[in-house]
């Protein structure tokens, strides 16, 4: 287990460094910061050139990218153009409520997504098998920017009984929690629904139905067991996907997560901010997935950690 | 003079034909039906529109969804801000998310292709660069790449395409250079190899006619993905300009008005929903006949 981590742990530093160069190189394209931060017609060029000295933006660019990976390794993200303060405090407040989010959305969809692929296994072919299956492959096709809004119209707008945005009570989490899950929740109940029909057909199940466990038992301790690799990598995989969703839903939604502060950071070229946050959601993103492969080791102990 | 391949290709495509039809699903069925009327709506948008999409007509804005018979006046799926046409605007829609999809899935299909093949067979220093470059874009969720690309471009079809394309070639490199190493060391290679056959050759005859399924099956996946990405970036305000046409530009739009007039919302989405559904009922039937061991 720990050559592991440590081989992991330094392809997490090279995956964290190429990220930011990537955010680094890009957002140099994207215009120029002190353009959207004084107005051209009122300003001299004297201000500017004092702003851009202030800034650093004066010094060459390969310049800009030594101070940068330099300060990076120290675990200093710079300062924040446009709140003028440190980047880190500044993402790490937002970071609390992004992971609030997809939490939840990962718990809806697999206290929902989960039963449902079962059920649809066990009554392969029944009414409820062929609602289920129609009904996750539309969640799939559903975008969250369509169901987002629908939900707030249906939820919040015609009948009053949850808020259209905001953070903090249950009641807030509800609807960004419900657009962003239903995409993993789609997923899952297929894919657990074409895992328990695969493992219900296997020797071991029918050995354990032959020794006399019942149903209940047979399904949880042998076939969700064996199941649950596919289910873990799964959520692993849509770790990525849940943060490319979450940018959207916390617009939708008013969220105050880190996706949000990256698409506004991005917008106002505040270039430490948007690699800051760049970093922040590669680290949660590649952590989830290494959390997802040393679990293959306590979940199926024939899985060599190697 | 014809190749013996050749020669056989007219009855095998004949007979794949064949196949396919008997393997055809009523879900399948389902999926072609929506994609051919998805693509022939796109196609004759000026013919089916009842009025044109950027028709303004102020005294009917916001006029909510209403069916008086064939030739009438009354906006089926009502009416925009401006007083113009939901349904033709989606009609006119159509055509952008599919030029849009398919450009992006043809760009980002063939250069991932290349890519991987290469990479899987030849090894070496720049596979292992290739391999790290996949990584690296992997941990980097597309959508904040195509948000920072479209910041750099102007917004226009080609350059979403292009965006696109560059945020989703890393799936093809990946497959295709895995399929690319396991098919080098089968025995019809070597076979090749053995009467003479050079690399160009084994790639052009032996390795790419082999990977055609499954690069059939990722883009069919793909198309999907981009009809909802060009929406997503048209919904954050980075796509087409305002006012084109999009179903991400519609439901923008819709957002604003969601309270009085909620047709601007839905129906676009709903146009979204049956295109991606119709494409991903083909994309799993196709891999069910074609790949049936891609797990995507």
């Amino acid at each position: 287990m720990l050559p592991l981590i440590v081989r992991r742990g330094w392809g997490l530093v090279l995956v964290l460094l190429s990220v930011s160069t990537v955010a680094f190189v890009v957002l140099r394209f994207t215009g120029d910061p002190v353009q959207m931060m004084l107005p051209p017609e009122q300003t001299t060029p004297e201000q500017v050139a004092r702003l851009r000295h202030l800034l650093g933006l004066d010094k060459p660019v390969w310049v800009q990218y030594a101070d940068f990976v330099g300060n990076l390794a120290t675990g200093n993200l710079g300062e924040s153009y446009r709140y003028a303060a440190p980047v880190t405090p500044l993402v790490l407040a937002r970071v609390p409520a992004t992971l609030e989010l997809a939490g939840a959305a990962i718990a809806v969809a697999v206290a929902v997504g989960v039963p449902l692929g079962v059920l649809s296994a066990v009554r392969k072919d029944s009414v409820l098998d062929v609602l289920v299956s129609s009904a996750s492959f539309l969640g799939i096709a559903v975008p969250v920017f369509w169901l987002g809004p629908v939900l707030i119209l249906l939820f919040a707008v015609r009948v009053h009984w949850l808020p259209t945005s905001g953070i903090g009570t249950w009641q807030q989490l509800v609807l960004p929690a419900v657009s962003l899950g239903t995409y993993p929740l789609a997923q899952l109940a297929r894919l657990v629904r074409s895992e328990v029909l695969d493992v219900l057909s296997e020797d071991f199940v029918r050995t354990a139905r032959s020794k006399g466990l019942g149903e209940r038992a047979v399904l949880t301790r042998h076939v969700l067991r064996k199941a649950s690799l596919s289910i873990v990598t799964l959520i692993g995989l849509n770790v990525g996907v849940l943060m490319g969703g979450a940018i959207i839903t916390e617009t939708i939604f008013a969220w105050p997560g880190i996706g949000r502060l990256v698409v506004q950071a991005i917008s106002f070229r505040d270039f430490p901010l948007a690699q800051g946050a760049v970093v922040y959601i590669a680290l949660i993103t590649v952590t989830a997935n290494f959390l997802v492969d040393l679990s293959y080791g306590l979940l199926d102990p024939r899985v060599k950690s190697t | 003079m014809a190749s013996p391949a050749q020669r056989r290709s007219a009855p095998s495509v004949d007979r794949g034909l064949r196949v396919l039809g008997r393997r055809l699903t009523l879900r399948a069925a389902l999926g072609l039906v929506l994609v051919s009327t998805f693509v022939a709506v796109a196609i004759s948008a000026p013919w089916l529109a009842p009025r044109a999409p950027d028709g303004q007509d102020i005294t009917q804005r916001l006029a909510p969804p209403r069916y008086d018979g064939a030739g009438a006046t009354g906006y089926v799926l009502g009416s925009d801000q401006l007083g113009r046409d939901v349904l033709s605007r989606i009609i006119y829609g159509a055509r952008i998310s599919l030029v849009v999809s398919a450009l992006a899935t043809l760009g980002a299909a063939a250069a991932g292709t290349v890519l991987g093949v290469f990479s899987g067979f030849y090894g070496g220093p720049a596979d292992q660069v290739l391999m790290r470059i996949v990584d690296v874009q992997m941990a980097f969720p597309y959508l904040l790449l195509a948000i920072a690309f479209m910041l750099v471009v102007p917004p226009s079809i080609p350059d979403i395409a292009i965006v696109l394309a560059i945020s989703g070639w890393v799936v093809y490199a990946r497959i295709m250079r895995i399929n690319a190493l396991a098919l080098r060391e089968r025995e019809f290679v070597a076979a090749a190899r053995a009467i003479g056959a050079r690399n160009r050759r084994i790639l052009a005859r032996h390795i790419v006619p082999n990977l055609v399924p499954t690069i059939t099956v990722l883009a069919t996946t793909q198309i999907a993905q981009f009809i909802v990405a060009e929406a997503a970036l048209s919904f954050l305000g980075l796509g087409l300009p305002p006012g084109v046409p999009s179903w991400g530009n519609l439901m923008n739009e819709g957002r604003q008005y969601l309270d009085s007039a909620w047709w601007m919302e839905v129906f676009p989405g709903c146009a979204i929903i049956v295109a991606t559904a119709g494409v991903g009922l083909l994309g799993d039937w196709l891999r069910d006949i074609l790949d049936p061991h891609l797990r995507i």
